[in-house]
């Protein structure tokens, strides 16, 4: 037999490209070797400081990987599988960093609630390398495999809270719509192969499934109509994963069912990760689009943003308002994505959003983690807060200044990221636009402010009356010296940004 | 019409012709055997033992437990099998990449068989 094809393919094997994702593989099996070796006898604690350890040895791996060379960039591996390019590098730190920061919300939820915690920190590692691959695909199967691989750890992550009703009609919830998700965006894939590999188009593709050749493809057809419903369905599988309406159903009850630290792993990576896709199919192959995704990412981001604030607004289920103002993120970053048709460097008011996003998102579940009770994990009623600043003066400030930077107060990094992507989108004309992004900015004001407001000012004047029952507990947590470091991090980090962005929106520019 | 329609119309023969034979026999036997029904002849056929309980009974969670197991083994096969044949020729390379997959392999195994998974409770 002759074997000559298969060495040209795995000629492009470059297995030191993808060094942080099997650290990470590897990081996750040890750790479950750790766990079933060391039995009853090893300290519940050690799993999660040898994942934290792990992680943040790896981050600064890929930190100065980051800051480094540009002459291993913009090249294909496996075969055309993955590319790495700038974006792909900043994509995969931003993986990383989440990672880190939910390893620790999850040390600090597996204390409260007595469940299994090797398999979760486990899972979640895999979850990341599978998102760090996803942000660097560039093939249809890799991105489906990879997207497959953090659904899956999802619907295992989402349903872990199982003694609790919420939590298993969560998973389940996660579950079947997840489900749905998948075929729709694999009849996309499907549709998209079938039409670009038949010979009786012009320019039909002879490896269709890959980002470029698809492109080339849908330049020269792309008023056809079967490949314009295979674009479709592709884009309405990833609005399940960001959550933009009218896919975001399933948003309120996973956010709150699931344990805290999945619920911010929610809001933060698996909608980069939807994001980092989405990015990377509009720059590349469905830019010949235009005509066809700007008036539909267009009502798609109007109605996640209107949607997203006004149903946040009756909410006092903290995590429920999480989820719903993540969806009015989400709709403020379509915004950026199609400014991208018109000018390609939105692409970096997105990455600069996201990255904003993440410090607010996870500074606000940083003490979310921190104030939740055992047991109770899917009940968080914003009365608990109540007092929070005059007790604990150092989480009230967290809370406050996460929560004005996700409302886009200045001179908090919140407010940078969303004047860039609005700036973006004026410079792409996208009037109509930006007025729904304004109003639905103002609206966001009044339930950040109103959980402020429940932390900070609730009874500032007014003695409270004796006889109301207090729903907060009567000690509120200690931090570790960890916990201070973090938390501290995050918001010394959203206040430098928001007063001296340079560094970050340099380190954009590609 | 065009050739690739032409290719078409043998599978929908193909089609066509499976079900006839599927369904004459199935169609002649009922036309022409004698009808004689009793209680012993309606029961549900079970292997010739007597069914009993509901079909929508409950299932112990280790049969899934097992299903799952299973498929490690099946998985090891499904790579295994096209390695072995390109054994000679993919060097060593391909004999550490099966190593480690192997390994791989054999970790959820043993992090299984170790967490007790492997015994009937």
């Amino acid at each position: 037999m002759n074997w000559s094809h298969f060495f040209a393919l795995t000629a492009t094997h470059q297995w030191g490209s993808i060094f942080p994702e099997i650290c990470l593989v590897v990081l996750a099996l040890s750790l479950l070797i750790i766990d079933v070796l060391g039995g009853r006898r090893i300290d519940r604690r050690l799993v999660a400081r040898v994942a934290i350890t792990g992680q943040l040895l790896l981050v600064l791996v890929a930190f100065t990987a980051l800051i480094g060379t540009d002459d291993r960039l913009d090249r294909e591996t496996f075969s055309g599988m993955l590319v790495h390019s700038q974006f792909g590098q900043i994509m995969r730190f931003f993986f990383l960093v989440s990672s880190v920061l939910v390893t620790y919300l999850g040390g600090i939820f597996l204390k409260k609630n007595p469940l299994p915690g090797t398999e979760f920190h486990a899972i979640w590692l895999l979850v990341t390398a599978a998102l760090m691959l996803l942000a660097q695909s560039n093939h249809f199967v890799m991105l489906f495999v990879a997207l497959e691989t953090v659904t899956v750890g999802f619907y295992v992550l989402v349903s872990y809270n199982r003694n609790l009703s919420n939590g298993l009609a969560a998973g389940l919830k996660y579950l079947i719509l997840g489900g749905v998700s998948t075929a729709i965006l694999l009849m996309g894939i499907a549709l998209l192969y079938g039409i670009a590999e038949s010979s009786g188009l012009e320019n039909s593709a002879r490896n269709a499934l890959k980002f470029d050749e698809l492109g080339k493809f849908l330049e020269f057809n792309s008023d056809n109509s079967i490949a314009r419903t295979g674009v479709l369905l592709v884009v309405a599988g990833i609005a399940f994963k960001i959550g933009a309406v009218p896919f975001q159903i399933w948003i309120p009850d996973v956010y709150q069912g699931a344990p805290t630290p999945v619920t911010a792993a929610l809001a933060v990576s698996s909608k980069a990760g939807g994001f980092a896709v989405l990015v990377a199919l509009v720059s590349g192959p469905f830019r010949p689009m235009a005509d066809l995704l700007v008036p539909v990412l267009s009502a798609i981001a109007m109605a996640t943003i209107l949607f997203g604030n006004i149903a946040a607004l009756t909410m006092r289920n903290v995590k429920r308002l999480m989820g719903l103002s993540g969806v009015s993120h989400a709709g403020y970053l379509l915004i950026g994505v199609v400014a991208m048709f018109a000018i390609p460097e939105a692409r970096n008011a997105i990455v600069f959003y996201l990255v904003t996003y993440l410090l607010a998102t996870f500074s606000v579940f940083g003490v979310m983690a921190h104030v939740s009770e055992g047991g109770r994990d899917d009940i968080q009623p914003i009365d608990v807060y109540r007092n929070l600043s005059r007790e604990n003066p150092f989480l009230g400030g967290v809370l406050a200044l996460g929560l004005a930077s996700l409302a886009g107060i200045p001179p908090l990094a919140g407010f940078v990221g969303k004047f860039l992507l609005f700036y973006a989108a004026f410079k792409a004309q996208l009037y109509g636009l930006l007025g729904v992004a304004v109003i639905g900015v103002v609206l966001s004001i009044y339930y950040y402010f109103g959980w402020i407001k429940e932390a900070t000012f609730r009874d500032w004047k007014l003695s409270r009356l004796e006889d109301e029952p207090s729903p907060r507990p009567k000690v509120w947590p200690e931090l570790g010296l960890a916990g201070k470091i973090i938390l501290g991090g995050l918001a010394l980090l959203i206040l430098l940004l928001g007063l001296y962005p340079g560094p970050l929106s340099s380190l954009s520019q590609y | 019409m065009s050739s690739i329609w032409i290719d078409y119309m043998t599978l929908v023969a193909f089609a066509v012709a499976g079900l006839v034979l599927a369904c004459t026999p199935i169609l002649i036997a009922r036309l022409i055997c004698p009808k004689k029904p009793s209680a012993l002849k309606q029961a549900t056929y079970e292997c010739g033992l007597e069914s009993t309980g509901e079909a929508w009974g409950k299932f112990k969670m280790q049969y899934y437990l097992y299903a799952l197991v299973f498929v490690i083994f099946d998985i090891e096969a499904v790579f295994i099998y096209p390695w072995a044949t390109a054994f000679t020729d993919i060097g060593f390379g391909g004999f550490l990449a099966m190593g480690i997959f192997i390994l791989i392999m054999a970790e959820s195994l043993v992090y299984l068989w170790l967490k007790g998974c492997l015994e009937w409770k």
